[in-house]
């Protein structure tokens, strides 16, 4: 009879042989892996997972720059432009070339120049294509919107070619700083992109947005003082308006853009050309109210004081209050309603109308405060009149 | 199907289970849902009582309704704003803040 011994020794050999193949074998796979990660294939694959990401975003972000391009072609559309994709085509890759700032001398009177002549080529380029200038307050303040509308366009597609080039570059060249750099920023540029898409859903149906805030409290103080058919706006700079009120005793010039179509206007050149109306020492105070961003962390609507001129332009229309301000010794204060970026340059929320009411409120007070019966004040409402009338 | 103890019955647990977890994701899927309204506000000229009415194209702050307040007849726009409409779970049970992303 043969020994149970031997065959619990055979099948014991057995498993022993099979639990070595798999030590070794794991042991070298480690081994090999470990020489790979020094040799920075863990990386190469780490970057072809975030290619694969930006990728996809950027197809996302694509998908958007066609929305925004098809909302300013079906606005063109409603105005009476007969080809919109001709108009399109043209401004979408439209670019502005900065002036030498190596030079600093009369830097501001060159970009003034510059965004000048963009503003107003651009707006050619569509009436052309629409053929006749457009009349009336609602087809002016389309033909305004759809101008905005296609430079939002423009600076969507700016945005997502650039990062589409940074990508391209960063393999290209094997650069893997870059391309951690973008898959890290990324978030953030889809963020304001997304932002952007909203806005121009808002843009197109001619709703206010955010930064309408600034012209909003100039309505609403004009309104508080005066029937809306007792004041009349003049004309004093391109698509810029004033309005003469008697409030306390004080005359105060109210200056804004011209809505209810998209524009900022030049509250810069309106205001210098008011100042020369007026004689010197008798301007006591030039008060800017105006949405500003506000930190994360903020509430939406709070407002807050300050003194400068509160205005986000590039350089051309704050130079002139501010040097207006040195001339003539005048006091400028400011007045800020805190948002995010999204809700600037998207649909005007509840919380904005209430800091509009709060700031028209602090607005009165720093008139009371800053002057006294017959001076003269002169206010600011900076922003996108878009959605806001006279 | 057996009501017995054994197989059956922990295909039934499994079943319940994934119906419950299916149920408490809609429902917080739904209420992290954003609905929203564009509003116009308009004040009387006349006896400045405040009056509500949807958002229509061409709208904008100043524009002038004839025939709308139901005493005077002319109204102003006096704001256009988005507001949040709130869902009737929410208004039930409490708000939920699944999704939410505070800007």
């Amino acid at each position: 009879m043969p020994s149970p011994l031997v065959n619990m020794t055979g099948v014991a050999g057995g498993q022993s042989d099979l639990a070595t193949w798999i030590i070794a074998i794991s042991i070298l796979i480690s081994t090999v892996l470990s020489i790979l990660a020094f040799l920075g294939v863990a990386q190469g694959i780490q970057l072809r997972v975030w290619k694969s990401q930006i990728e996809a975003r950027l197809r996302v972000l694509e998908g958007y720059v066609n929305d925004v391009r098809d909302e300013s072609k079906k606005l063109l559309r409603k105005l009476g432009v007969k080809d919109p994709d001709v108009v399109a085509a043209r401004v979408l890759d439209y670019f502005v070339v900065e002036p030498v700032n190596i030079e600093p001398t009369d830097i501001t009177r060159r970009l003034e120049r510059v965004l000048r002549t963009e503003e107003e080529h651009i707006e050619q380029i569509v009436l052309l294509a629409l053929g006749s200038r457009p009349k009336g307050v609602e087809e002016t303040a389309l033909f305004k919107n759809a101008v905005t509308l296609l430079g939002i366009a423009n600076a969507m597609n700016l945005l997502y070619k650039y990062l589409r080039h940074m990508l391209l570059l960063g393999i290209k060249t094997r650069n893997a700083l870059l391309v951690t750099q973008l898959w890290m920023l990324l978030p953030y540029y889809m963020r304001i992109a997304k932002a952007y898409r909203s806005a121009a859903r808002t843009i197109s149906r001619g709703m206010p947005i955010g930064d309408a805030a600034g012209p909003l409290v100039a309505y609403r103080l004009v309104r508080s003082v005066a029937a809306s058919n007792e004041v009349l706006y003049r004309e004093i700079a391109k698509d810029t308006v004033y309005a003469t009120i008697e409030y306390l005793g004080r005359r105060v010039y109210v200056v804004r853009a011209r809505g209810p179509g998209s524009t900022v206007g030049r509250p810069g050149e309106a205001v210098e050309k008011l100042a020369e109306k007026l004689s010197q020492g008798e301007i006591a105070a030039i008060i800017t109210v105006d949405a500003a961003l506000k930190f994360e962390g903020e509430q939406t609507g709070a407002i807050a004081e300050g003194s400068g001129v509160a205005m986000g332009d590039p350089g051309p229309e704050k130079i002139k209050i501010e040097r207006l301000a040195v001339r003539r010794g005048i006091p400028l204060y400011a007045i800020a309603i805190k948002m995010s970026f999204e809700e600037a340059i998207g649909a005007m929320n509840k919380n904005i109308v209430k800091g509009v009411e709060s700031a028209l409120e602090r607005l009165k007070q720093l008139i009371q405060e800053t002057s006294k019966p017959g001076d003269t004040i002169i206010i600011v409402g900076v922003g996108n009149t878009i959605g806001v009338g006279l | 199907m057996a009501f017995a103890c054994g197989m059956d019955c922990a295909y039934l647990a499994l079943y319940g289970a994934s119906l419950v977890v299916v149920v408490y994701l809609l429902q917080g899927a739904y209420r992290a849902r954003k609905r929203s309204r564009v509003v116009v506000k308009l004040r009387c000229t006349k006896c400045q009582r405040e009056l509500v009415k949807q958002f229509r194209d061409g709208d904008f702050v100043g524009k002038i309704y004839n025939d709308i307040c139901i005493e005077c007849g002319g109204a102003v726009v006096e704001a256009i704003y988005v507001d949040d409409v709130v869902p009737l779970v929410e208004r039930l049970f409490g708000k939920s803040n699944r999704g939410q992303r505070k800007t």
